[in-house]
């Protein structure tokens, strides 16, 4: 790689932000999610913070103010971006950040241990002519994969101040500061690509003649790329217009071939690679690689399926389903509530006169025989279970390759490997997984994904209770797993079909695979614990305080004779209605519903599964249809919720004929 | 608006680290109890859960933490 002085001659010019009154120094942190922006930003900022949302978008910046070998700066901490040509808010953000000068010295924080795929957004600040400094984070981590960086080297052939640093410590942040120092003021050397690239670029910069906020070369360099924020500048600070840079532009990139960024990232790879040849060399690290090799397993369909079936086989079904749903309830039920606390309660509610008003506490809908009981006694078991299960993957690392691995599949469905967030999370609670796809990156997506959780995704308890419902029944299991997953897939792939918009792209960083850490975990776990608990205990009370007045008032026999010509389509005993109503409450509450039922022998196999599925497609809870109106609108949830009840019951009545027609 | 410093997260899903504090924007859309104690990672948007105070104090009695 050839790098050369930047070419920012004085006609050119390069406009700046006026520095503060005070004279502070201020330096920008940038760089890509997951390299420890945050952490450093913090080890640098003092007590205090400020946060605000960027002009016009969501996206917050934080800034603060520090210490950087003995001279106070204020620091500004700029959204994840992977590249000066945006693809998200919070890019277009970072770059607006940079291009409006609001930093004396940028400081680029990458991934010591990911180095290659790093430096191409090195090469682009470089290029914009700014000064720079490279800051080489969690070189721990490197170390311990047995990764040598040659800094010095490096430093040398990027003509920039490179530091090594370890931010989640406070290690290296002196040398940061002297290197920040030094860099002020300082122009970096701008890298010259081949290929035509650099002679494209090259002639492009000599059109420009207007004053912009970047040197010529990177505004040549995404004028080329067809970059709409560096098309509107040109037309502001050309004195035509722009019209002879953007003919320019448009000439080169025809020149150049399509597509012009895939030409521009190749020859900023290559470059790239050439400054870093030698440069990193790897000393043993057996066990490195070995994690290395097994991430990059995990992430391919041909191992990666193979895994994921394991994994869901021995902790869902075996850990949660069996376990969780099955010995733990076994225990807690019969052990603790059917031997001790129900009789307990019913001996001292014994002595009430009324027995209209004994009915609220103890009996068939006593807030403590009832909902006390399937709270504790059915729920709390099993989503503990799911949440142990569920946090010792999360610790691992695991999630992000499961996105990886689902990628190409959920692009089928209109997704992205990015909708394997509130997919994943929905499997803990699919209220909160809803609110969750706003991250998604086009309306298209967040409405697809809506849909998806709220159709086929169930959450933690009902799928653990089902678990164990069907666990002694493997074909009962096979037809409720395949319908479901069915459904998600051609529901998917007809939405996707049907809904306009954009195709979303996916790419992120994989962190490392890690073993999971006891404390971590079991943390976690309690966590999620303490709050399924504290959410699900009053609005089970709450949910048996409605049932005894509608058996009361006659309201909740009314409803169940509504709802029984329907199961009785369904070849379900005339109770599942209860079951029904309750599951629209809450999902787990009607599905705790169907595990008394199912354990008092009502129900066989076949029932279980044609139960097991409509209530798994039945119309998600009040909380999760109030959390689709608040994301989607009213109009796009009613429509969901039309689509799905008689979807989930026509599903339910196809299951039902279909093993009718088996026996 | 400037407040006191908060811990930074290593966020369960891509690893990141963040402030605990910007999640509140999505917590005050949850029709939720407010009771769930998650933050929502500012890079990804996965929900991470926040270590239950009892813990942390928990912790500190055993010198763990």
């Amino acid at each position: 790689m050839r790098i050369v002085p930047n070419n920012t001659p004085a006609c050119h010019g390069t406009a700046t932000a006026a520095a503060p009154a005070d004279g502070r120094l201020r330096v920008a942190l940038v760089g890509a999610p997951n390299v420890g922006k945050s952490a450093l930003f913090n080890r640098l900022t003092g007590r205090y913070v400020t946060v605000s949302n960027y002009p016009g978008t969501s996206v917050e910046i934080s800034r603060g103010a520090g210490e950087l070998d003995g001279e106070p700066v204020d620091v500004l901490d700029t959204p994840g971006m992977y590249s000066l040509l945006p693809c998200t808010e919070e890019e277009r953000v970072a770059r607006q950040v940079l291009l409006e000068g609001q930093a004396d010295v940028l400081v680029h924080v990458v991934d010591a241990k990911n180095l290659p795929r790093m430096l191409p957004l090195t090469l682009q600040l470089a290029e914009t002519g700014r000064p720079l400094v490279l800051a080489l984070n969690m070189m721990d981590e490197a170390a311990r994969l047995g990764l040598d960086v040659a800094v010095a080297p490096l430093a040398q052939r990027l003509g920039l101040e490179v530091v090594p640093i370890v931010a989640v410590e406070g290690r290296g942040l002196v040398e940061l500061g002297r290197a920040v120092r030094r860099a002020r003021g300082r122009v970096p050397l701008a890298p010259v690509y081949g290929d035509g690239v650099g002679a494209a670029i090259h002639a492009l910069s000599g059109c420009l003649g207007g004053r912009y906020p970047v040197s010529p070369a990177a505004m040549a360099a995404l004028l080329l790329q067809g970059d709409a924020d560096a098309q509107a500048l040109a037309r502001a600070a050309e004195p035509d217009g722009g019209r002879v840079a953007l003919a320019a532009a448009a000439a080169g990139a025809a020149g150049l071939g399509a597509p012009v960024p895939y030409r521009v990232a190749v020859e900023r790879q290559r470059a790239a690679d050439v400054a870093l040849a030698g440069i990193m060399t790897r000393r043993g690290g057996r066990h490195a690689a070995f994690q290395e090799r097994l991430g990059r397993l995990l992430a391919r369909p041909l191992t990666g399926v193979p895994v994921l079936l394991l994994v869901l086989y021995f902790g869902l079904y075996k850990f949660v389903g069996q376990f969780g749903a099955g010995t733990l309830v076994n225990a807690l039920e019969h052990g603790v509530f059917e031997q001790h606390v129900n009789p307990f309660f019913e001996h001292v509610f014994a002595g009430l006169p009324w027995p209209w008003l004994r009915g609220l506490f103890v009996g068939d809908y006593g807030v403590l025989t009832l909902g006390l009981r399937y709270a504790v006694a059915i729920i709390l078991p099993v989503v503990g279970a799911f949440f142990l299960f569920f946090s010792v993957l999360e610790d691992s690392g695991y999630f992000p390759r499961l996105a990886l691995l689902v990628d190409r599949g959920f692009k089928r469905l209109g997704l992205s490997g990015r909708a394997v967030i509130p997919i994943v999370l929905g499997f803990a609670c699919d209220t909160m997984a809803t609110m969750v796809t706003r991250t998604l990156e086009t309306r298209r997506e967040r409405v697809l994904a809506t849909l998806l959780l709220a159709l086929a995704i169930p959450c933690s308890a009902q799928l653990g209770v089902i678990l164990a419902l069907l666990a002694g029944q493997p074909l009962a299991l096979g037809v409720w797993a395949g319908v479901v997953l069915g459904t998600f897939v051609i529901v998917g792939a007809i939405a996707a079909r049907v809904v306009p918009g954009e195709t979303a792209h996916f790419h992120m960083e994989l962190p490392p695979l890690r073993r999971p850490r006891l404390g971590n975990v079991l943390t976690k776990t309690a966590a999620r614990m303490q709050w399924y608990f504290l959410e699900v205990l009053p609005l089970f009370l709450f949910a048996s305080v409605l049932l005894w007045l509608g058996e009361l008032t006659g309201a909740f026999a009314v409803l169940v004779r509504v709802l029984q010509p329907v199961v009785a389509a369904l070849g379900l005993p005339a109770e599942t209605a209860r079951v029904f109503l309750f599951g629209f409450f809450r999902r787990d509450y009607g599905v705790a519903g169907l595990f008394d039922m199912s354990r008092h022998g009502v129900l066989d196999a076949g029932q279980i599964a044609v139960a097991a599925v409509t209530l798994t497609l039945f119309v998600p809870c009040v909380a999760q249809f109030l959390m689709m109106v608040r994301e989607r609108g009213w109009r796009t949830a009613l429509g969901m919720f039309a689509f799905i009840t008689p979807f989930a019951f026509g599903v339910g009545l196809l299951v039902h004929v279909a093993l009718r027609s088996l026996r | 608006m400037t407040r006191a410093a908060v811990r930074a997260i290593p966020c369960g899903f891509c690893g990141e680290e963040f402030l605990e504090d910007r999640s509140q924007p999505a917590c005050r859309a949850c029709p939720l109890t407010g009771l769930c104690r998650t933050v929502r990672c500012p890079h990804c948007g996965y929900e991470n859960p926040l270590t239950p105070g009892w813990i942390e104090r928990l912790g500190r009695l055993v010198g763990v933490a």
